[in-house]
């Protein structure tokens, strides 16, 4: 969580503090980034408000590396020396680029940023405080009264998710969170690497690409649609703290490394 | 990790072992994440006790964390899935016993902690209605109501 580092900055940004996670995704399946992007796009309901049991998304795609050919059997380049982008994999780590590209089963470093700060399950200051945590959790229920009385709105927890086409199947202490305040107890989820998608809820977030969305996940070839890389840490660190507020998370990712 | 599913990964692992070569065909319900979503409130309330207790009496939290390692610091699902079974007995005994004296003095979260073991205990079983929302939207909100009320008895108490 680099967000913690930019907290004393007299200098805040309309995204004050984000979350970053670094993972392997195994190849082939659902990016979690993408998923997030699907969530996002998913109708939330019949509520005027827009709650949010869901961690907030950001930016998220799989990491880039600007590689140097050193073998002539790249599947899309054979010249030796030429620069190309390609996916970090494990394999590219432990100097196996050229196998790297080419294991289909390899696991490629993908990136998630999110906006949205929790605490710890285990940190509750009141049973009421986890309880209804949980049952934000588990419906998208959330209170803003503090005690779980004014249900306002029905939204993306976990059978919201549900009737909208998404699994979430990894619920642990680790993936559920506290809302920071907890004079107003609330909590998400996060984490959906393990998440399962229904090829309806891809036509719905993608109209006009899902056939194409659907059928790569299928043959397991996502990874080679829709990566972005946005090691942009280091460029926002440097942008809030020269008090320069053009830095925009998102447009960092977008302007500097979208393949 | 819902007790289906961990006997479903234990019956996949003992047939790799066995080198009966099946696919694992676990097919995942929401259900199992509502499961899954009761052992997270439990496991928060043990880790909780045990950082009260890491603050004000060190012998009981030595002890405690010894408890807090029996039944989560598993290694293999088997073991999951045993500690899992261990709890829900626990929690089902109609006994005072270890749930009341060790692992949850609150009394009000010993009792949501056998209730929702009950409700768990017959997907143990293997012949229950799968979990239901509605089945943990009374959990929870029956519990939130009752603590609540604790509140508010003790507030006027004093």
């Amino acid at each position: 969580m680099f967000g913690a580092s930019v907290d004393d900055n007299p200098n805040p940004m309309p995204l004050d503090c984000l979350i970053l996670k670094n993972a392997w995704r195994a190849p082939g399946g659902l990016p979690e980034s993408t998923l997030y992007k699907v969530i996002n796009k998913l109708p939330a309901g019949d509520g005027a408000l827009t709650l949010r049991c869901v961690a907030g998304f950001v930016e998220g795609g799989d990491v880039m590396a600007e590689d140097v050919r050193q073998h002539t059997h790249f599947p899309s380049s054979s010249v030796v020396g030429e620069r190309q982008r390609v996916a970090i994999h494990v394999s590219s780590h432990r100097g196996f680029v050229a196998d790297a590209v080419l294991n289909p089963h390899d696991p490629v470093l993908h990136r998630v940023v999110l906006a949205t700060r929790g605490r710890s399950m285990a940190s509750y200051t009141s049973l009421v405080e986890l309880l209804s945590a949980g049952e934000c959790a588990a419906e998208g229920t959330h209170s803003l009264d503090g005690l779980c009385r004014r249900r306002v709105n029905s939204f993306l927890g976990l059978v919201a998710l549900h009737e909208r086409g998404v699994d979430h199947k990894d619920v642990s202490i680790g993936n559920v969170f506290l809302g920071t305040d907890p004079s107003k107890p609330a909590g998400f989820i996060a984490d959906f690497d393990l998440s399962s998608i229904s090829d309806e809820a891809i036509k719905v977030a993608y109209p006009t690409e899902h056939e194409e969305i659907i059928r790569k996940l299928k043959r397991g070839e996502w990874r080679t649609v829709r990566v972005s890389q946005f090691d942009f840490a280091a460029l926002f660190l440097i942008g809030r703290y020269l008090g320069n507020n053009s830095f925009h998370v998102s447009g960092v990712a977008m302007r500097y490394r979208k393949p | 990790m819902s007790v289906e599913l961990l006997c479903a990964i234990e019956s996949h692992n003992y047939a790799k072992i066995c080198g009966i070569p099946r696919d694992f065909t676990f097919q995942h319900k929401l259900c199992h994440d509502f499961e899954s979503l009761i052992w997270v409130i439990i496991y928060a309330m043990m880790i909780r006790r045990k950082s009260t207790l890491a603050a004000t009496n060190p012998i009981h939290h030595t002890a405690y964390k010894e408890y807090l390692d029996g039944y989560w610091g598993a290694h293999s699902h088997t073991k999951l899935l045993n500690s899992h079974m261990a709890l829900m007995s626990a929690g089902m005994s109609p006994r005072r016993c270890i749930v009341d004296i060790v692992l949850f003095p609150d009394p009000l979260e010993a009792e949501f902690f056998r209730t929702a073991m009950r409700l768990l205990g017959p997907q143990r079983d293997g012949d229950a209605e799968p979990l239901t929302y509605e089945k943990v939207q009374t959990l929870f909100r029956t519990y939130i109501r009752k603590t609540e009320q604790a509140t508010r008895s003790t507030l006027a108490a004093t």
